[in-house]
């Protein structure tokens, strides 16, 4: 029987807990008094902000008014810590919105006053960060700045705050399916709101445990979280948390094979969901209730459900759904013998599918620049492939511990074939690693050849076209001015494909190499006061292509860094090959890289993640005033 | 009359270059190619003045194009056509031997031009290309010398310092000057410290 997709739904903490309470409207009356008597900007920005705060919850459109208002004030008259307060409220309200790239924006702005801030301020601040990566599904940066949030608590002992940084962890992890982190983070958040009363954070934790545990295949453990968690949340009236908490329950039953109580669950789940208008809760009860009844073989009431469970997907525009249920009814169909409505429902599913991605192909290019874009890309497959590569190396311990077991009691006459077993394991593994490797090497040629066939095919079709256009208009410049238009718009377009192409792939490091690809970066600069300089020494002969590649992305963010965050006037890279290993130094004479600024962070996160995966050494000196050198050495 | 062939692997591009040149009583457009291997056997049954020749194509690039060009001796003009532009393409283009170079994008007058100056004086280059190759030979850059840290580190140990000692006069971590010592060393061609010193003393960077 086809497994369905079951919805499971993580609790996330992002913003600060807070009791949710109805300001009274004296208070705001009384605020909005003292708000016509202000004068100073000062004052004007300070109440506006407080009418944000008190609105929020009530009125978004009215709040927005108020913190637009106190935003516009505050060009350099207001004082840092004030600014700093009123860009962190406009991050939020972007969270909210889902402007991931506006969050981050802001974020920026409110990190460079971060010395005038509340610690507590910057816990939210990365928090919400981390939350923003996390939806864009930028994972290793959502842990990253759900880390510096957690430094910062603790060295300000904010003890109770480090409950929902710890949560927002586990969750990332929840995502990357990384279930043994997952658990350490969620478990720790549980005992800190444990420690402190959060009641709502006990129950969001213990259903997030509920998930992991579930995932674990500890399934008892798994029922007695959610058991424990809807006692707090029907302590709390937290309605929606239980029409949620028995959906998983009933996926849960479902798997176990419990098929009764699985009914019971999605149908509790759905009559909640109901009774306060849940509809997204509702419409994956339903899915998965339909998918019970077609194991089950009533195949009349998995119909039904189906049916229900997509118009409101239809709905609530929630293509996830939508997609999932045309596909269990096209199965469903397929399964009583109406091949005819099968292949309609597969269609369907084949089309939502497609425009899922391709909807979120036309987000990240609006979005984004696509150099950014490429990069991240590169960058998440490295970190996929060392966080599946860590998540193999712990299964097979898991699995080899296990065998070690039976192995000793069966005694020690079979200790040979658990010998060979452990090797044909060991194999297995490095076979993984190698098909891993495989993929990136694969990927990055692949891009190389869409760099190339961007850069001649359709580069050159653009110059040609604008050649012509050219030579046409010429003669019809009186009668078609706008012709000249569309020249520039054609030699506008060829710069942004030579760009993209160039991004995705320097055509200088594929043909002639690592020093060339460098040289040509440096001259490519803008001219600044920053003076360049490449040594190089017995790098004539060509390395391993994925090397160079790797090599040339590290001296670009090295780059990078320096000219944004060092202030340096010069900068000098060495690359050395020696016989064993090939020497990168990077050295610059600005300020020193902050290493907690989050940028730079994630710019060494990034270049230290190559390192490792190239399997090298790498050393970074930055002393304030003093410059930054960085070392690396790659094994040839 | 200039006898012209084209090589690009495109044949958008080759049409459009096509229909640019034909108006012009000065050119004569005799063959096409679509890769260099074409290239070869074209020049062998033709007399060809000059080859405007892409580098990215299958079979057989630019670059090895001119290459076997010069090594068969072949008499013909090259004038390479490419998307490409940086510096670094440029230098590669004209050291592999092409007789000028322009960017594709660059117009039929200047196209015209290039193709009537390569044949009359044997090359040709754009007052932009000129510019840019003669600006990077103007510029000082001895990349395979030593760079000016490890002159510091060579005085610094030739004065007898420990490697600690040498970090914190430059504020670097032991393991940064370990790395630069062992640069020197293989710039050097030298095994250890000592013949450092030598060398040092030698050359006449430290001042005895």
């Amino acid at each position: 029987m086809h497994q369905l997709f079951p919805y499971l739904f993580a609790a996330l903490l992002s913003l600060p807990l807070q009791l949710v309470q109805p300001q009274r409207q004296e208070q705001v009356d009384s605020l909005r008094i003292a708000l016509s008597k202000a004068k100073s900007p000062e004052k004007v920005a300070s109440l506006n902000l407080t009418l944000y705060k008190k609105l929020r919850k009530q009125d978004s459109d009215l709040a927005q008014l108020h913190l637009d208002k106190a935003l516009s004030l505050s060009n350099g008259t207001l004082s840092d810590s004030l600014y700093g307060r009123i860009l962190l409220a406009q991050v939020e309200q972007h969270l909210i919105a889902n402007n991931y790239d506006s969050v981050f924006h802001y974020a920026n702005k409110v990190e460079d006053l971060r010395k005038h801030l509340d610690p507590k301020l910057l816990v939210d601040l990365y928090s919400m960060v981390g939350t923003a990566h996390y939806y864009k599904s930028g994972y290793a940066e959502a842990i990253l700045a759900h880390r510096r949030a957690e430094k910062i608590s603790d060295a300000n002992n904010l003890e109770a705050g480090k409950a929902k940084v710890f949560n927002n962890i586990g969750i990332t992890y929840i995502k990357m399916e990384n279930w043994p982190e997952a658990k350490k983070y969620m478990t720790k958040s549980f005992d800190l709101c444990e420690k402190y009363g959060i009641k709502r954070g006990m129950a969001f934790t213990l259903g997030n445990l509920g998930i992991i545990n579930k995932n674990q295949h500890d399934y008892y453990a798994s029922i007695e979280a959610y058991e424990k968690s809807n006692v707090l949340l029907t302590e709390l009236r937290d309605e929606r948390g239980l029409a949620r908490n028995y959906d998983n329950l009933g996926v849960l039953y479902q798997e176990l094979g419990n098929y009764n109580k699985a009914f019971y669950y999605y149908d509790k789940s759905l009559s909640k969901a109901n009774e306060i208008n849940d509809e997204s809760t509702a419409t994956s009860a339903l899915h998965n209730l339909a998918g019970l009844y077609m194991a089950k073989g009533e195949f009349a009431s998995a119909l039904a459900n189906f049916k229900k469970s997509l118009a409101i997907a239809v709905k609530l525009d929630n293509k996830d759904v939508i997609r999932d249920n045309h596909l269990g009814l096209s199965q469903l169909y397929e399964q009583i013998g109406k091949p005819s409505l099968a292949l309609l429902h597969q269609k369907s599913y084949t089309h939502w599918k497609d425009s899922i991605i391709n909807q979120e192909h036309l987000k990240n290019i609006s979005e984004l620049e696509i150099k950014y874009e490429s990069e991240k890309k590169e960058k998440e497959i490295l970190f996929l492939s060392k966080q599946k590569l860590i998540a193999d190396d712990k299964l097979s311990k898991q699995r080899t511990r296990i065998k070690r077991l039976s192995y000793s009691i069966l005694g020690i006459t079979l200790a040979l074939s658990a010998g060979i077993l452990l090797i044909i394991q060991y194999l297995k593994n490095r076979k993984q690693k190698e098909l891993i490797e495989t993929m990136v090497e694969a990927q990055m040629s692949e891009r190389a050849r869409i760099a190339r066939d961007l850069h001649d095919s359709v580069g050159g079709s653009l110059a040609m076209t604008k050649n012509v256009l050219q030579e046409i208009g010429e003669k019809l410049r009186e009668e078609h001015p706008s012709i000249q238009k569309s020249i520039r718009t054609i030699s506008e377009t060829s710069d942004q494909v030579r760009q993209i192409s160039h991004n995705l792939m320097p055509g200088e490091l594929v043909k002639f190499g690592l020093v060339t690809a460098i040289n040509a970066t440096l001259e490519h600069l803008p001219k600044t006061s920053l003076a360049t300089q490449l040594y190089t020494f017995n790098m004539e002969e060509r390395i391993h292509p994925t090397k160079e590649i790797h090599l040339f992305r590290i001296v670009q963010e090295a780059i990078q860094n320096v000219i944004k965050h060092a202030q340096a006037s010069k900068l000098d890279i060495s690359l050395n090959k020696h016989r064993k290993y090939l020497s990168l130094m990077v050295e610059d004479n600005g300020v020193g890289i902050d290493i907690d600024s989050l940028q730079a962070g994630i710019g060494l996160e990034n270049i230290k993640s190559r390192v490792s995966q190239l399997k090298g050494t790498f050393n970074i000196d930055t002393n304030k005033g003093r410059g930054t050198a960085i070392s690396i050495q790659i094994p040839i | 009359m200039i006898r012209i062939a084209i090589a690009d692997d495109h044949t958008v591009f080759r049409e459009g270059l096509v229909s640019l040149l034909s108006e012009d009583n000065n050119v004569s457009i005799v063959a096409q190619a679509k890769n260099g291997k074409e290239v070869l056997e074209i020049l062998e049954n033709e007399s060809i003045d000059v080859l405007i020749l892409d580098i990215e194509m299958p079979e057989m690039d630019g670059f090895d194009t001119i290459r076997e060009i010069r090594q068969l001796d072949i008499e013909v003009r090259v004038l390479v056509l490419t998307m490409h532009s940086s510096l670094q393409f440029i230098k590669n283009i004209l050291k592999a031997g092409a007789h000028g170079y322009l960017p594709k994008d660059v117009g039929k007058t200047t196209l015209l031009n290039a193709l009537d100056t390569i044949h009359r004086t044997g090359q040709f280059h754009s007052p932009e290309t000129a510019k840019m190759i003669m600006d990077d030979l103007r510029e000082d850059t001895h990349t395979t010398a030593i760079s000016p840290r490890e002159k510091e580190v060579i005085q610094l140990i030739a004065d007898g310092y420990t490697t600690q000692e040498i970090a914190e006069k430059l504020y670097l971590s032991r393991h940064t000057i370990e790395s630069h010592r062992k640069n020197i060393l293989l710039k050097l061609g030298l095994k250890n410290s000592a013949g450092l010193v030598k060398y040092a003393i030698r050359k006449g960077i430290v001042y005895c």
